[in-house]
């Protein structure tokens, strides 16, 4: 069930009344989405409230969320202008993390998730859709820090990672695995606190395949690492084989391509999505019209996932 | 039918679903290998992750489909209506598309490795880190046209080595993509963005380019002859060894762009703007370089032989061992 903070509606306030309101919406919504969205107009439908209290719930910690905001305003083409902002965001949001926090377990998502205890099965008995993984339990040893986010650390490679050609990475990857199954399994391995609900979906579709990969690399120095911490992801689904044929795939291409290539290796001028490519600083960054607006429209569903989304985005756009 | 009526008598080994009306039927993660669909309504149809290797939709209808994480490996499409379909992260290696209506749909990180797409209309589609390597798109006279991407946002999207000869990209987005080694000799890429683009080797010759943005684009040894590239934005690109003969860059902005050993001979250049180019080495033989700047430009030891500069405005740039236009090396 959702927990109102009794200094939400302060802030919330403080938010709506700041001139910066739109970008501080933008920033808020790319750091809980991935997406990033352009339409001043779309912006404005959104409710202050509910991202702020999206962000928190995503954010056990304060640290959490100084990481969060920092990281998705560094990757605009503003990183300044939106740094400030983050910076803001982190002093003003001090108030939802009083010094004296106890137990760092995860909030309870204030959100509508696909999949709660007892995942809902589709209409008519069939099996769900996409079977998710659910967030693991909450810890029952001391409350004593962040709960097991992957660490960002410069991988033990031979060179930058900017350096590998990523569109072979892809497609070695998507010649022998489900490309939609590689994208679930990287998120959840970077996010492994995440239960599967309306935000991670378009999460998941925001964010490209070869940014997801390189992200597994930035966060796990060694091939061992990678794989023990894919393998634990991969047990949280309901299809093991399926993802475990997956992981399989993605590990053996990550150490040929990655964690074992040649260093004296032909150097490539570059590199997928992974923003490193000459001249990306001149982009904006994406404008992916199949996220936020996806269901628009749709009755079916079909898909619990889909339905829920379909019930965020209403929660979303209409006040 | 309904889904559980589907899916019993497939089971029973029952293959052929030929012009059935399936619209709007929740088949997700079913396992349908190879079965028929060919002429049958799938449109609004759910069919994320399901199993669909090997099957038939040839002339289906799969408007507004969901096929996300769907596998079509070596599928028949062709001809279907796929039109604001969703192939987010599908798999359609080896698939026939050929003739198939895939206008708007979102193909985002699906893969079509050597794929047939002839004469597809993929206009409009959303198809960032698509991956497309080896991809048929090329148009074969009087059989096939050239495939339709106008306004496609192909994004970070894998093309190396695919065909998309005489295939029409105008106003498309193909940002940051891989097209190495890809065939777009005769195509159109009229106001396309090709930013950040890997163009290496890429076969351009015949190309419409006319104000096509290819701000820091690696175009190292590709072949443009003969392409039009008028009005178009190079600032920054690397062009070493690129093959220019009889292209037209009227108006062309290539500043600081590196042309060292370009090939530019008969080159049309008139009033493009080279200022900080680097043209060391360049053949600029019979070129047209009226009213063209070529501030602080390095010129070293390139070959200007019978080239029109005389109103082209030099200021500053570098002519050691050049040729110049009368045949004497400049000192």
């Amino acid at each position: 069930m959702s927990t109102v903070h009794p200094q939400l509606q302060q802030v919330v306030q403080q938010l709506e009344a700041d001139r910066n309101v739109t970008r501080i919406k933008k920033l808020l919504l790319l750091a809980c989405t991935g997406h990033w969205e352009s339409d001043n107009q779309k912006i404005d439908l959104l409710d202050t409230g509910r991202l702020v209290k999206r962000m928190r719930s995503l954010c056990p910690t304060h640290d959490r969320l100084t990481y969060t905001l920092h990281q998705a305003a560094a990757n605009l083409n503003k990183p300044s202008v939106y740094g400030v902002i983050a910076t803001e965001l982190c002093n003003l949001f001090t108030a939802f993390y009083p010094a004296a926090t106890p137990p760092k377990v995860r909030p309870p998502d204030t959100f509508p998730t696909v999949f709660s205890a007892a995942p809902p099965s589709a209409p008519g008995g069939e099996a769900t859709a996409l079977a998710m993984p659910e967030a693991p339990s909450p810890p029952s040893g001391p409350p004593d820090g962040d709960p097991p986010h992957p660490t960002f650390n410069t991988p033990l490679l031979p060179k930058p990672l900017s350096a590998y050609d990523w569109f072979s990475v892809r497609l070695d990857i998507m010649r022998a695995a489900n490309p939609l199954r590689v994208k679930i399994l990287s998120f959840f391995t970077l996010e492994p606190q995440t239960s599967f609900n309306a935000y991670t979906w378009a999460s998941i579709k925001a964010e490209m395949l070869d940014r997801l990969l390189y992200r597994l690399c930035e966060a796990f120095t060694t091939i061992e690492e990678l794989t023990e911490h894919i393998n634990a992801t991969v047990k949280r689904f309901p299809e093991v084989e399926e993802y475990a044929q997956t992981a399989d795939a993605m590990l053996r291409a990550l150490d040929r391509l990655i964690y074992s290539a040649d260093p004296g290796a032909e150097d490539n001028e570059s590199f997928g999505a992974t923003g490193q490519f000459p001249g990306f600083e001149l982009f904006q960054p994406s404008d992916d019209q199949s996220t936020v607006a996806m269901a628009e429209g749709e009755e079916d569903g079909g898909v619990g996932v889909e339905r829920s989304l379909f019930a965020v985005e209403n929660a979303f756009t209409r006040p | 039918m309904n889904a559980q009526e589907l899916l019993q008598r497939y089971q029973a080994g029952k293959t052929n679903f030929s012009g059935a009306n399936l619209s709007g039927l929740k088949l997700i993660r079913a396992d349908l290998v190879g079965i028929n669909f060919t002429g049958a309504d799938l449109s609004r149809a759910n069919l994320i992750l399901a199993y669909l290797n090997r099957s038939v939709m040839r002339g289906a209808n799969l408007a507004h489909i969901k096929l996300s994480g769907a596998n079509l490996d070596n599928a028949n499409l062709s001809a279907s209506n796929l039109r604001d379909a969703d192939l987010h992260g599908a798999r359609l290696q080896g698939a026939d598309l050929r003739n198939a209506n895939l206008a708007l749909a979102t193909l985002t990180d699906a893969s079509f490795v050597e794929a047939d797409l002839r004469n597809t209309n993929l206009s409009g589609v959303n198809g960032r880190g698509a991956c497309l390597r080896g991809a048929n798109l090329r148009e074969e006279k009087r059989v096939y046209q050239g495939a339709n991407l106008r306004g496609a946002d192909l994004s970070f999207a894998d093309l190396q080595g695919a065909d998309l000869t005489g295939a029409d990209l105008t106003r498309a987005t193909l940002t940051g993509a891989n097209l190495r080694e890809t065939m777009l000799r005769g195509a159109t890429l009229n106001g396309a963005n090709l930013n950040g683009a890997l163009m290496t080797k890429a076969t351009l010759a015949d190309c419409q380019l006319v104000k096509t943005s290819l701000v820091k684009a690696n175009l190292t040894a590709a072949r443009l002859e003969r392409a039009c590239l008028d009005g178009a934005n190079l600032n920054g690109a690397l062009l070493q060894m690129a093959m220019l003969v009889d292209a037209t860059l009227k108006e062309t902005t290539l500043l600081q762009a590196d042309l060292t050993y370009a090939r530019l001979t008969r080159a049309d250049l008139s009033r493009a703007d080279l200022s900080r180019a680097d043209l060391s080495q360049a053949d600029l033989v019979e070129a047209h370089l009226i009213r063209s700047i070529l501030k602080d430009a390095n010129l070293t030891k390139v070959l200007m032989n019978r080239a029109d500069i005389s109103s082209a405005n030099l200021s500053g740039a570098n002519l050691f061992c050049a040729t110049m236009p009368d045949g004497q090396i400049y000192r």
